[in-house]
């Protein structure tokens, strides 16, 4: 029997914006085992960034807050906590890196400080101590000559090496799981490759949980054991890796599969999802893929489908595949780009 | 015609199949500092590169950031000054060329940007965006232009009621879509694709990389298409340059380059790339790449990919090597190539 | 960094020559020339000629400029026929008060408008915030003389707590230390006056920075670490909001002194404000050309006092 280590259950985080309130995390629920690596996958504006901020409760308020649901952490809500409990969670149990390595480092401080200071306030050790720590933490990550490093200033170290710093940082206190926001996005594809490289053989060593948001199938195929798809704030479907690549049920899932170029196969011709993302404040009715979907029925027009579970472990949220959606008609529609 | 000569490219040099001849192009950014502001180096942004881009190809240039290919497109267009070299446009010299003539030649050369936000003016409406060039050039203006403009937003893929909005008012595929129409109006020969996609979600991604084949197909273009994103370069290029550090270090088509790369750093581009599918991916052997892209302020001697190669010799260190025809137009600059 | 300084004060001297031509070019188109104000009117011609001839204003003017430009360097600011004192010696005496109201109106200004800044940053658009943007754009509107006014009237007529000008209390002398705490009891409505009128835009600055630096990543990933929101905004923010602060900081300090001007004339304290003002009204040019330049010169410090801090708290900068 394997250990749910995170549970979110019927998660709503809303934005209240100029266009009015905005769900951007519309109803999810998922968990993840202790040590498993999870990987949440979608468009810009899917809300996969909002539940990896819902959960560490980093949300800006104003404007965005979670409206509803619960974050079970080791069976305990995380949207009960004080403030100064959830605190002592941060960093520690739940630690989190970032798309942008450029960025994500203050620019006055020097990284072996950087480290230090989570080091300190969740070990309780003294300053001397939490400085040898960090740099054990950057032997781990692999940066040469690591005093030396300590000593620098973000800006003196490459994006590659200042993402290490960030995964050194994350994983200092040794957390029980590591949230990955895109972590190499931004990042040449060499730099990518030794940092995926990194991150499992940390997971391997440390056995920490990893939930990596991504909108790369490629690093989704690298590292995940199971996959969730989302579209504009709700899951789509949830499988485990490889049902996802070869079995994919979700007409969003099997459109994003074909729409990608891939270096192991031929010149043919892309296959196109039709459309963009609708905006969150104004989202059609029904199935919220409707607009772009190629097997449209009446049905999805007008209510959502719920998830539906079509083997273990694999759900999808589609009309397809209810006896329900079967009897509904096609419409043919012209589908406008 | 001007009474300055343009230089042309001596007649046994030129290839008929060409529409572009690039030679031993160099462009290096100076780095100042000192008391006096004296130059104390050279960013070698490009150091010594020549290819061709063929008439109605797709040419696709790769490498990681910093490795110049940005630069290359840029020089190219006479966007910037060359530091050396030369760049010939159907045989003749662009870097010789008139303020007059440049802007005839401009004329058969654009340029689609990466970031579709910040290319187009907010304060210009698309039909304004859109027609500016063809006023420029003095080639239609009032009814005219708009009817142009309007057919151009129909080909790629808007309508034209489009036309009177305003950037702001579009999706970054649709924005993108709107820089292509840009580039098309003065219907160039040549159209240089900075990262067009990059920017792009995936679904949006591959409606732009069709829109790109069918425009190629139907207006005979030729694309120089620049890339960091290996899969994209492979879907959409006939042949692809490798650059690194501001070398060319390996050219040939594209399917040759990813079944049999001859440049140890190609070899490692490619392993580097997670393919999207967990069954491959898992049997895939990655070879990782110690170190990071040394400073093009200061590149290693010789070949400069030796202090991260894994087959590097001593002759490596000492050695620049050529980029050279090692069979079948395969063009590889490597002391040992793969074989 | 020595290099770089080493740097800015070479290209500080091209700067400075072409403003003392500027200044001397405008001196001498003003009507009239010194001799006109130190001669007795009945003076014949002939011997106003001769004085003129005498005193050199009848070469040519670059003659003339360079002339002056040597006495300059040598330490001679020239001669004020209406104080019968060297310029130099006014200006030492002068200096002090300025120095001192500029300092104390600066510290004020700055312990008061940064927290206010972080704080209205951190509660944007709450009661507070909402109340110290009215008062920072009433301190940047409000004109400095009748800020200082309306101070003079409630803290020196109606309360009678503080005295209504003058740098010392008339008529009596007083022992060091005594006589420090008499000048800073004076200086307390003008500093005040000065202060506020800074104050409001250190504060709008400081806040407008901040706004920026909470947003930034890296405050994200200090939250994310589990910092405390004190730690996160007063070290992690603070610092790196401050950075361009200091810039404007270091602007304004030659701006200090024409505020003292207006402040020093309505407090009437013998500062550099006074003095340059006097001499605007009278046609002392020797002590204008001075005091002009030592603005000017001010000007120039403050820009590099400005970015060698700059580099103290930003390891990015590097001068090289």
């Amino acid at each position: 029997m394997t250990e749910k280590l995170l549970e979110v259950k019927d998660l709503h985080t809303h934005f209240y914006t100029s266009d009015g309130e905005v769900p951007a995390v519309n109803g999810i629920s998922f968990h993840l085992n202790k040590g498993e690596t999870l990987a949440i996958v979608g468009e810009s504006g899917c809300g996969k960034s909002v539940t990896s901020l819902s959960v560490m409760r980093l949300i800006p308020d104003p404007p965005g807050r979670i409206v509803d649901g619960q974050i079970f952490f080791e069976g305990e809500d995380l949207l009960k906590k004080s403030d100064s409990a959830m605190r002592k969670i941060r960093g520690n149990d739940i630690s989190m890196i970032f798309q942008e390595p450029m960025t994500s480092l203050n620019p006055v401080f020097t990284v072996g400080d950087q480290i230090a200071e989570a080091v300190e306030l969740h070990q309780g050790v003294s300053e001397e101590k939490a400085h040898k720590i960090a740099v054990e933490m950057l032997t781990l990550v692999g940066i040469p000559m690591p005093e030396q490093r300590a000593k620098e200033y973000p800006h003196q170290l490459s994006g590659g090496m200042r993402q290490r710093v960030m995964i050194a940082m994350a994983l200092s206190c040794h957390p029980k799981l590591l949230i990955a926001d895109e972590p190499t996005t931004a990042l040449d594809v060499t730099i990518q490759a030794q940092i995926l490289e990194l991150m499992k053989k940390l997971r391997d060593e440390t056995g920490t949980a990893i939930m990596l948001i991504t909108h790369d199938l490629g690093v989704v195929a690298d590292m995940a054991e199971r996959v969730i798809v989302m579209y504009l704030g709700k899951i789509v479907e949830e499988a485990p890796v490889d049902d996802l690549f070869h079995k994919p049920l979700h007409p969003y899932t099997q459109g994003l599969l074909n729409s990608i170029p891939r270096m192991d196969r031929g010149k043919e011709r892309l296959h196109v999802i039709e459309g963009s993302v609708p905006h969150p404040a104004n989202m059609p009715t029904g199935c919220a893929f409707n607009p772009r979907c190629p097997h449209v029925r009446e049905i999805c027009l007008e209510r959502m489908p719920e998830l539906i579970k079509k083997e273990d472990g694999h759900t999808v949220r589609c009309w397809l595949y209810t006896e329900e959606g079967q009897a509904s008609k096609a419409v043919s529609k012209e589908v406008s780009s | 015609m001007s009474k300055e000569a343009v230089n042309k490219l001596p007649e046994h040099e030129l290839n008929p199949d060409a529409l572009v001849q690039v030679k031993n192009l160099k462009k290096y950014f100076p780095i100042s500092g000192g008391v006096f502001s004296r130059v104390i180096g050279h960013v070698k942004a490009i150091d010594d590169i020549s290819f061709d881009i063929m008439k109605g190809e797709t040419l696709g240039l790769v490498g990681e950031s910093g490795c110049g290919k940005t630069t290359t497109g840029r020089a190219i267009l006479r966007l910037m000054n060359a530091t050396a070299g030369h760049v010939y446009f159907q045989g003749q010299d662009v870097f010789s060329l008139n303020k007059h003539d440049l802007r005839k030649m401009r004329r058969e050369m654009q340029l689609v940007f990466q970031d579709p936000y910040a290319s187009l003016n907010p304060r210009m409406n698309v039909g304004n965006i859109i027609g500016e060039p063809l006023e420029i050039h003095g080639i239609a203006k009032g009814a005219k232009k708009d009817k142009i403009v309007q057919e151009l937003l129909e080909t790629v893929g808007l309508s034209k009621w489009h036309m009177r909005r305003y950037p702001h008012e579009f999706s970054g595929g649709q924005r993108q879509r709107i820089g292509v129409a840009r580039a098309l109006a003065l219907k160039p020969k040549l159209i240089v694709l900075d990262e067009p996609v990059s920017a792009l979600d995936v679904s949006i991604q591959s409606q732009v990389i069709n829109l790109l084949e069918d425009l190629q197909t139907e207006f005979d273009l030729t694309y120089l298409f620049i890339a960091h994103d290996l899969s994209v370069i492979k879907h959409i290029s006939d042949r692809v340059g490798v650059m690194y550090l501001g070398k060319l270090v390996e050219l040939t088509d594209s399917d040759s380059l990813y079944r049999e790369p001859k440049h140890p750093y190609t070899e490692a581009l490619l392993s580097a790339i997670p393919i999207p599918d967990p069954r491959i991916q898992s049997k895939r052997e990655r070879i990782v790449l110690e170190g990071d892209v040394p400073s093009p302020a200061n590149p290693p001697s010789g070949c400069r990919f030796h202090t991260r190669c894994k087959y590097a010799q001593d002759i490596c260190k000492r050695e620049i090597p050529e980029l050279v025809d090692v069979g079948n137009n395969h063009f590889v600059a490597c002391h040992y190539p793969l074989s | 960094m020595q290099k770089y300084i080493i740097r800015r004060i070479l290209q500080a001297i091209p700067i400075l020559l072409g403003v003392s031509i500027i200044i001397f070019a405008l001196t001498q188109a003003m009507p009239g020339d010194p001799l006109s104000h130190m001669m007795d009117p009945n003076i014949t011609k002939e011997d106003l000629e001769s004085a003129r001839e005498k005193l050199g204003l009848n070469d040519p003017k670059y003659v003339q400029y360079f002339r002056w430009l040597g006495e300059l360097l040598s330490g001679n600011l020239g001669f004020s026929t209406k104080y019968s004192k060297p310029v130099g010696d006014l200006i030492k005496e002068r200096i002090g008060p300025t120095f001192t109201l500029s300092l104390l109106a600066l510290t004020i200004a700055l312990v008061f408008a940064i927290p206010i800044g972080v704080y209205s940053a951190t509660k944007q658009y709450s009661k507070w915030d909402n109340l110290f943007t009215v008062f920072a754009f009433a301190g940047i509107s409000i004109p400095v003389f009748f800020l200082a006014l309306v101070l003079i009237w409630l803290f020196a007529l109606q309360l009678q707590w503080f005295p209504s000008g003058g740098l010392t209390t008339p008529g009596v002398t007083y022992e060091f230390p005594k006589n420090i705490f008499n000048m800073l009891y004076h200086l307390v409505l003008p500093s005040m006056t000065l202060a506020l009128l800074y104050m409001a835009s250190f504060m709008r600055y400081t806040r407008s920075s901040m706004l920026e630096v909470i947003r930034q990543d890296y405050i994200r990933t200090a939250r994310a670490k589990g910092l405390s929101e004190k730690v996160v905004i007063y070290k992690h923010a603070l610092r790196n909001a401050l950075i361009p602060v200091i810039t404007i900081l270091g602007l304004s300090l030659p701006g200090m002194f024409s505020g003292a001007l207006v402040t020093e004339t309505i407090f009437s304290l013998p500062g550099m404000g006074t003095l340059s003002y006097n001499a605007v009204v009278q046609r002392d040019y020797p002590i204008l050309m001075a005091t002009n330049l030592m603005f000017a010169i001010w000007t120039i410090v403050g820009n590099l006092l400005a970015d060698i801090f700059y580099a103290l708290v930003d390891p990015r900068i590097r001068y090289d």
